[in-house]
């Protein structure tokens, strides 16, 4: 079927609460300055060594009452006070509001409300079980964050959660852009929330010997992509939701357009639950820039997936090289999780907004703690510091998953 | 500690009401609706929760809607304190 209408679509509001800021300005302040929002975990057991995380810093009695925070679990708080930044910024200097009684939710998590299912398998296996909580099912439902935003700004769209592991959120926001593009609606919000710092959740995470080896004396120093020395991922937690909307309406309504999404490629591995594919990762990147209609020449700047695990970075390497050719020996290429970490479910909309940040503000965001060089992945991956003054046009931002669920997203000047 | 009278009860849970959902005690009365109150069912069912933790409580469990607060206080009446849970 060939839709009737193809419409740009265009990013006219963003928010995020991530471990290294709470709103998009000090995020990007975070980028350029190569911060790390990775620390030691407080609160583990003390059989266990030490764990680090990126753990988001807010207090939710700043931002709700109490009898909604009784409501919401970790993932659901964070999720709303993303989606209300992002309505906040797609409304301050426009003519008109933004038509969200109409607009689709498009959010992306991992797993969910994962805090309240532990307390209440806690209640259930280590005590009499019958002090479950009532709403425990209420906070631990994977539509749940979805389920309130749309309750708090009465967006009577569509409302669907992905659930593709580490591509969840940019699945999220591809899938609205065509929803939009497609004109099924005319705007969304888009993004993803991840609340998972939680002591099972850790526990799994650690048995599965893919999580980075502390470093004691500075754990901001965990994480490691690319360099010689990396040894895994570094959990974290956090939320960014942005809002989308069919180009025409954004300016009829007198909107800020911070960008253009150009182009989301979406394929699947087919090989294996966790080893990455670079072939899968090729088709997917290949097909954001078909969709984009852009030549790889053209991408100015790639936002890696960039987990610090061995294999991970080794193969989206070469999958980088293979897709861009000649272009990949001067394509920047930087992982931002070297900052905030792996946010799963979120990753994908945070890693987004931090391309989003590079397009707006002219800078490419550094791979900080690249100490070591690998002769294997040797891109341009920004080392350390952030460059200033660079004037982009496109950017790109890839999503890997556990599952094979790949997701690319580009996004362009308008 | 011994068990709360009926009555007891009754004052106690109308002072929890009147703090958990800011509502002035006068308000709170048996013929007030949950609706008229501003309490939703939700908000209800995880205050209850929370009052047989705090009263040392245990609720039989009904399925009898709880519309006005007459209706609450007949809940919290056909409760028993717990054995091993019982506060201070």
């Amino acid at each position: 079927m060939i839709p009737a209408s193809i419409r740009q679509v265009c990013v006219t509001g963003i928010g995020i609460v991530s471990p290294i800021g709470n709103n998009l300005a000090s995020f990007a302040n975070a980028l350029h300055a190569g911060r790390s929002g990775i620390r030691a975990l407080s609160k583990q057991p003390a059989s266990r060594n030490l764990r680090v995380g990126g753990v988001v810093d807010i207090n939710f009695s700043d931002y709700f009452p109490p009898s909604k925070i009784a409501l919401l679990d970790r993932v659901s708080a964070l999720a709303l006070i993303a989606a209300t930044q992002a309505v906040q910024s797609a409304t301050e200097h426009a003519s008109l509001t933004p038509q969200l009684d109409e607009a689709g939710i498009y959010l992306g998590t991992g797993i969910g409300g994962i805090q309240a299912l532990e307390n209440a398998y806690s209640e259930h296996f280590l005590r009499d079980g019958k002090r479950i909580k009532p709403f425990t099912v209420l906070q631990a439902m994977n539509n749940a964050s979805a389920g309130h935003i749309a309750m708090e700004f009465k967006c009577h769209g569509p409302s669907l959660t992905y659930s593709t592991a580490c591509s969840s959120s940019a699945m999220a926001i591809g899938e609205a852009y065509r929803a939009i593009k497609h004109g099924y609606i005319n705007c969304a919000l888009a993004g993803g929330t991840e609340a998972l710092l939680t002591p099972g959740t850790l526990d799994a995470w650690d048995a599965l010997r893919t999580l980075a080896l502390p470093d004691a004396e500075n754990p901001g120093h965990s994480c490691r992509p690319f360099s010689r020395n990396r040894t895994g991922l570094v959990l974290a937690e956090g939320a960014a939701v942005i809002m989308l909307e069919a180009f025409d309406v954004a300016v009829a309504r007198g909107a800020t357009i911070y960008a253009q999404i150009s182009g989301y490629g979406s394929k699947t591995d087919a090989t294996h639950l966790t080893k990455p594919d670079a072939d899968g990762q090729t088709a997917t990147m290949r097909a954001a820039l078909r969709e984009a209609g852009l030549e790889p020449t053209e991408i100015d700047y790639l936002n890696a997936h960039g987990t610090a695990t061995q294999a991970g970075d080794l193969v989206e390497t070469n999958a980088i090289k293979k897709v861009f050719g000649q272009h990949s020996k001067v394509l920047p290429v930087s992982s931002t999780k070297s900052m905030h970490g792996h946010v799963m479910g979120a990753t994908g909309a945070i890693e987004f907004v931090a391309a989003l940040c590079a397009l707006r503000e002219s800078f490419l965001p550094p791979t900080i703690n690249l100490t070591e060089y690998d002769p294997e992945c040797d891109l341009d991956y920004v080392a350390n510091i952030a460059r200033e003054g660079i004037t982009l046009r496109h950017v790109m931002s890839n999503s890997f998953a556990f599952g094979g669920s790949n997701a690319c997203l580009i996004a362009s000047q308008q | 500690m011994s068990a709360l009278s009926n009555e007891e009860l009754r004052i106690k849970l109308t002072e929890m009401i009147s703090e958990e959902f800011d509502i002035p005690l006068e308000k709170l009365t048996p013929d007030m609706t949950m609706e008229a109150l501003g309490i939703d069912s939700l908000s209800l069912i995880d205050f209850m929760f929370n009052v047989e933790d705090k009263l040392g409580l245990e609720m039989p469990d009904s399925r009898t809607p709880l519309v006005t607060l007459g209706d609450v206080f007949a809940e919290i009446d056909k409760a028993t304190p717990k054995a091993k849970k019982l506060p201070g």
